[in-house]
């Protein structure tokens, strides 16, 4: 018996091995299953906190491509906008002719695709702002540029994947725009200086713009479909011949902390004429 | 005491820096480092083999129960943990040393090197194999142990050589 003793004490460490073994395949097959292994798994509480502790860092880590994936639904959102803006616009002129219908859907014939602003200058005379689009993603010169709160600029040169876009801060720009509501037009430039605001000319003296109004894209133009904000009109001053006034508008969108931004690339005249031809029988019906 | 504690902090550690880092990699769909398995091959040579399999299990499961893999860890760390007396054996025969951390400064860099290199493998063949649990895509699977011990035994040596350096 005491010889049995001291013959299983010394394989003692098979004894424990092959229970340990028999341990493991018994909880690898156990709990195989997802809905019994929640005590050994990743649902136990304990287990959990510490993974959230580490999600939270990690979704840190990701803010990037979450960035990158809400700019892309935010363009796709814009689109819609401006889409559902055209057809609004089209049942509202029941009285217009169809002609004129279609003319304003062909304002807002836009597609808008979201971009980043990986460079930008705020500070010079003439400054530009580089977006991670190029002409493989579509992006061709002379497209209008938006961010989130309102117009940026206008898309001056391109690469393959890169294009350079001339701001309102820059001393070549001029955009038209016009007071919402209102029908008269001048054209906004910036003069160097303060980021925030900048100056529209040429707007008749007659327009009665008070402080406080909202100024707008005009839609006269191609880059800019009618209505995408500017800013808001702070202070009216009388030109020197006394026909026009010059407004200071301050600026909707902020240059200093610009990060995302929209390419409005405007449908060529294939996408339009099928745009029109959709738009026909609709008329025709009225 | 002192020894107890240092032990407790590299089983935390090494178990922390696994569930929390090295379970997310995924080198070329490949190779998946496991580094906890350091805390099994470099605890001193005279641990008792019973107590040392049972911290194996107790490490291996730690990590199974944060990668959902109840039982794999487990049983691949209990079976180096199971050979480990018989490689040191094979592969560090000096008999004068009365105890040791195995490590390159007692074993020399090579031997060590080989030493890990055969535990590691070990460990993996078991846990691939555990995991898959069929040899239905051996070629793959036997990509898999080979890329992922090749990386386990470089964070094993670079532990080692940070440790040596100090």
């Amino acid at each position: 018996m005491n010889n049995l003793f001291q013959f299983l004490y010394k394989q003692l460490h098979w004894i424990v091995f092959i229970l340990l073994e028999t341990i493991c395949f018994v909880l690898l097959f156990s709990y195989n299953n997802y809905q019994s292994s929640v005590y050994l798994s990743t649902a136990n509480r304990m287990t959990a906190r510490l993974l959230k502790g580490k999600h939270k860092v990690t979704t840190y880590l990701g803010l990037v491509e979450q960035n990158q994936a809400l700019a892309e639904q935010n363009a796709l959102l814009q689109q819609h906008i401006v889409e559902l803006e055209a057809m609004v616009a089209a049942h509202h002129l029941d009285s217009l002719s169809a002609v004129e219908a279609v003319s304003r859907i062909h304002r807002a014939g836009y597609q808008v695709s979201p971009a980043q602003v990986i460079d930008k200058s705020i500070n010079k005379v003439d400054n530009y702002l580089t977006l991670d689009r190029g002409t493989a993603d579509g992006v061709a010169p002379d497209m209008g540029v938006m961010g989130v709160d309102g117009v940026v600029g206008i898309v001056y040169k391109c690469t393959e994947h890169y294009s350079l876009v001339m701001p309102l801060l820059n001393s070549n720009s001029s955009i038209s725009c016009k007071v919402l509501g209102g029908d008269h037009f001048g054209y906004l430039r910036w003069q160097g200086g303060d980021p925030r605001y900048a100056m529209l000319h040429d707007l008749p003296r007659y327009s009665a713009v008070e402080p406080g109004d909202t100024i707008v894209t005009s839609g006269s133009s191609s880059f800019f479909p009618e209505g995408v904000m500017v800013g808001i009109a702070q202070e009216a001053y009388p030109s020197a011949d006394g026909l026009y006034v010059t407004l200071k508008v301050q600026l909707s969108t902020q240059f200093a902390n610009l990060e995302h931004a929209f390419v409005m690339r405007k449908m060529d005249a294939e996408e339009l004429a099928a745009l029109q031809e959709l738009l026909k029988p609709k008329n025709k019906k009225r | 005491m002192e020894r107890i504690l240092t032990r407790i902090a590299w089983f935390v550690g090494l178990a922390l820096v696994q569930v929390l880092l090295l379970n997310n990699i995924c080198l070329f769909g490949l190779a998946t480092p496991f580094i906890y398995i350091y805390f099994i091959l470099a605890i001193d040579r005279d641990t008792d083999r019973n107590a040392l399999m049972a911290m194996a299990f107790a490490l291996g499961l730690l990590v199974d129960v944060f990668s959902n893999t109840p039982g794999v860890n487990a049983g691949a760390s209990v079976l180096v943990a199971f050979f480990r007396p018989g490689l040191l054996r094979l592969f560090a025969p000096r008999e004068e040393f009365e105890n040791f951390e195995p490590g390159i400064s007692v074993m020399g860099v090579w031997p060590f090197v080989r030493y890990v290199t055969v535990a590691v493998l070990l460990h993996h063949s078991a846990l691939f194999l555990l995991e898959a649990f069929s040899f239905a895509h051996i070629g793959f699977l036997s990509l898999r142990i080979l890329c992922s011990t090749l990386l386990t035994v470089l964070l094993v040596m670079s532990i080692e050589f940070i440790r040596h350096k100090r």
